[in-house]
């Protein structure tokens, strides 16, 4: 037959366990909003019976385990989603960026810009003569070859932007995967001969590689030592174990300077190119942008740039301009340096015409002031299949670009707010199973509140009758 | 469905965001009044209003050319019918002194008349517009015409545009007014100024015969001045003509405009009090939903 002692311990018991459910409950609130958190249940379990005689007695309760709520199935789907999200996101926001070079609001694009230099050459036709108006078509044609500098400096700041965000984004990575190594040993330790996982420890890695995979595409799983193992873009060892490699940005001369994102494992071998093969996230996002939409537009502009100035230039030669220049012809309009990559870098109106608007070449017969004859040449252009690979008129060309651009905007706008949908859909099913309801530990605090009450009264009680035991031999 | 505390915080806040994102829209469209502020905004319709604007500066420029154009016709016009006026005069006068009534100290007075219509038809030929001379082709800072009867000015065609592909010739090749092609001038036509010059000459000498020639050359330049002059009103005319069409194009074309990127200001506002209504409403609820927890109502 036990005695009141055990009586006394089985009360003792049920307060510690209470008093934990308490605990629980309340770490389940303390961390209700953060970010990554899985909600933790306590698991109270019977202790086996003491069997004294023929009779089976009770032997009151311990805390079984602390379990951590969490589904790791839908874990895998939020990665995998992520790698899309994150790449959507990234070039969403970045598209927008360059959208706003391009921007109809803006009055002063290269469209309006070639629309004004050809008005005033029309102007100039006339009054071929006219010292003013010349001065205008020069002021003009500055204002042309200022938008497509301008346009082109956009284009570039905007890439090396990307490109700076592609170094920070691997520092990033690179920190986060050292992380997870660092996760993997503490949970391993911690994990050692107990049967309790480490839930906190866990959640924070289980965040870190959400991170993760929503930078570069991976794969990972789980060892029997509970280490996650992850890989990268091409089967590239990202984590093992308590070993992490590097991911770094290394400036590439090829690519005007560029960063290449190289992996190098933890012993400092097995250097790894993946710039182009990121697979996902937002760092194939950046590289896109970088490598292909801001470089493909850069091509776009010079190569506008190059055919106007020409084919301005072709016809301007033919002419004679006034007084010194009435007898002299061959002059250049535009000059851009000659060197296609940089047309639209370097375009500038020709030194001759900077200095003397006088060497515009309007006639075609000499000592002719009020010859408008090339200027005409000159308009003709403007109607002119040039562009394109001689599809497009100048302003065709410009507008189907631009118009290209646009759709390419609306188009990862959508993206994005498909991949959202998904995104905030799977992280609803995740809090449904993780997430920390306050009703639900608000009736948790009064559950094991009652219950502490209770175990508290089986304490007392068995005092009370310890009391009555001891009083009986005075 | 279990519905955790975060969840129900970020619900909130994204749908309040959106409802927000929404109203902010149709704010920016009622207040811009247009459509597309972003390439983004419609692709298509950005497209459209790029070439729509290039088209209504093109149109403008067009209807510029047009009216100056005019103005040269005009000045053109002015300076002809004064040049034919004074060649009347002189062709009454030459009428008048091959008469045999008059004597030479007559003819000598009108010889001096004569001689001041002859500068004043110089002058018309030297007719300036803008600083050049109308008559002197591409020439047009020099004076074409002088006494001597010698055309000074060059065959310079000034074609401006007035519309898309379509180059018009402003001005009047004016050398065949002054100097007589080489057929006419194997028919014994000399220079208008020549011409001119001869009666003047026949006037001093009192020579009546020279002035009897001269009342059939001075009608074949008058003829040629009328005929140049109806040259100009025909040019004129086309020229209004293609003014009132480019006039209609513009019309058409900044409609054009209007529907690729103005906003429907009806739509825009019926869609801004709606979104308003669904932010506010979005904001009651939330309010309601965010407050009552289990927690509260323990005491």
């Amino acid at each position: 037959m036990p005695s009141l002692f055990h009586t006394l311990n089985v009360g003792s018991e049920s307060l510690y366990a209470t008093r934990q459910g308490v605990d629980t409950a309340g770490h389940n609130i303390a961390n209700a909003q953060v970010e990554g958190y899985s909600r933790q249940r306590i698991n109270i379990r019977q202790r086996e019976p003491l069997q004294v005689g023929n009779l089976l007695i009770g032997n009151g309760t311990y805390v079984g385990n602390i379990q951590r709520l969490h589904d790791n199935f839908i874990e895998k789907q939020i990665n995998r989603a992520g790698a899309e999200f994150g790449r959507a996101k990234m070039k969403a926001d970045a598209m927008k960026q360059l959208e706003v070079v391009f921007s109809p609001e803006m009055n002063a694009s290269v469209a309006d810009e070639v629309s004004s230099f050809f008005n005033s050459l029309q102007d100039l036709s006339n009054f071929p003569e006219d010292f003013t108006v010349r001065t205008g078509v020069a002021e003009a044609a500055k204002n042309v070859s200022a938008a497509f500098r301008r346009v082109d400096t956009d284009l570039k700041t905007s890439r090396d932007g990307f490109n700076e965000r592609i170094g920070d984004e691997t520092a990033k990575l690179t920190d986060n995967l050292a992380e997870i190594a660092n996760l993997n040993v503490k949970i391993q330790t911690m994990e050692a001969g107990s049967k309790q996982e480490a839930n906190d420890l866990r959640d924070q890695r289980d965040r870190i590689l959400r991170e993760v995979a929503s930078t570069v595409e991976i794969n990972y799983y789980e060892d029997q030592h509970g280490m996650v193992m992850v890989r990268g873009p091409k089967e590239v060892t990202l984590v093992d174990g308590g070993h992490s490699s590097r991911l770094e940005a290394i400036t590439n001369g090829g690519n005007d300077g560029m960063f290449d994102v190289i992996c190098t494992d933890w012993e400092d071998h097995s250097m790894r190119n993946l710039t182009s093969k990121l697979g996902g996230g937002t760092l194939d996002a950046l590289v896109d942008m970088r490598d292909h939409v801001c470089t493909g537009l850069i091509a776009r502009n010079n190569e506008s740039a190059a055919t106007l100035a020409e084919n301005v230039n072709a016809v301007h030669r033919e002419g004679f301009g006034l007084k010194e220049f009435a007898e002299v012809r061959g002059r250049d309009f535009f000059n851009y340096g000659g060197d296609l990559k940089n047309a639209a870098a370097n375009i500038d109106l020709d030194d001759t015409i900077l200095s003397s608007v006088d060497a515009i070449a309007g006639g075609l017969t000499p000592l002719a002031p009020g010859d408008n004859v090339n200027i005409i040449q000159m308009l003709k252009l403007k109607d002119e299949r040039l562009f394109g690979d001689g599809q497009a008129t100048f302003n065709e060309h410009y507008a189907s670009y631009v118009g290209a651009l646009g759709l390419d905007v609306a188009r990862s706008d959508h993206l994005k707010e498909a991949t959202d949908i998904v995104m905030q859909d799977l992280n609803k099913r995740r809090e449904a199973v993780s997430g920390v309801s306050l009703d639900e530990e608000a009736t948790n605090l009064l559950k094991w509140q009652a219950n502490f009450t209770a175990s508290s009264k089986v304490i007392t009680t068995v005092d009370e009758m310890l009391d009555t035991v001891l009083s009986l031999k005075r | 469905m279990r519905v955790s505390e975060k969840l129900r915080y970020d619900s909130v806040e994204s749908r309040v965001e959106k409802a927000k994102e929404a109203n902010a829209h149709e704010m920016d469209r009622l207040s811009s009044n247009k459509d597309i502020m972003r390439l983004s905004d419609g692709p298509v319709r950005a497209r459209q209003a790029i070439r729509y604007r290039d088209q209504i500066s093109d149109l403008g420029q067009f209807q510029k050319n047009i009216e100056f154009s005019k103005g040269l016709l005009e000045r053109s016009e002015a300076a002809l019918s004064g040049m034919g006026d004074n060649l009347i005069r002189l062709k009454e006068l030459a009428i008048g002194m091959a008469n045999d009534t008059y004597d030479k100290q007559s003819r000598d007075a009108t010889s001096r008349e004569v001689r001041e219509v002859m500068e004043e038809i110089v002058q018309f030929g030297n007719a300036t517009f803008n600083g050049r001379y109308i008559f002197g082709g591409f020439r047009n800072q020099t004076p074409p015409l002088n006494l001597d009867g010698d055309y000074m000015g060059d065959d310079g065609a000034l074609f401006l545009q007035i519309s898309k592909n379509n180059f018009r010739q402003v001005n009047l090749q004016a050398r065949n007014l002054f100097e007589p092609a080489a057929e006419e001038r194997s028919k014994g036509h000399y220079n208008m100024m020549t011409a001119v010059g001869n009666f003047y000459e026949a006037l001093v000498n009192n020579d009546k015969t020279a002035i009897q020639q001269a009342i059939t050359e001075l009608d074949f330049h008058l003829e040629k001045t009328t005929t140049y002059q109806a040259t100009v009103g025909g040019m004129w005319k086309s020229l209004e003509d293609a003014s009132s069409r480019l006039g209609g194009e513009e019309v058409a074309a900044k409609a054009g405009l209007s529907k690729a990127e103005d906003a429907d200001i009806y739509d825009a506002t019926s869609m801004f009090k709606r979104t308003e209504a669904t932010l506010q409403g979005t904001l009651m609820a939330s309010t309601k939903m965010l407050q009552p927890s289990l927690l509260n109502f323990l005491q």
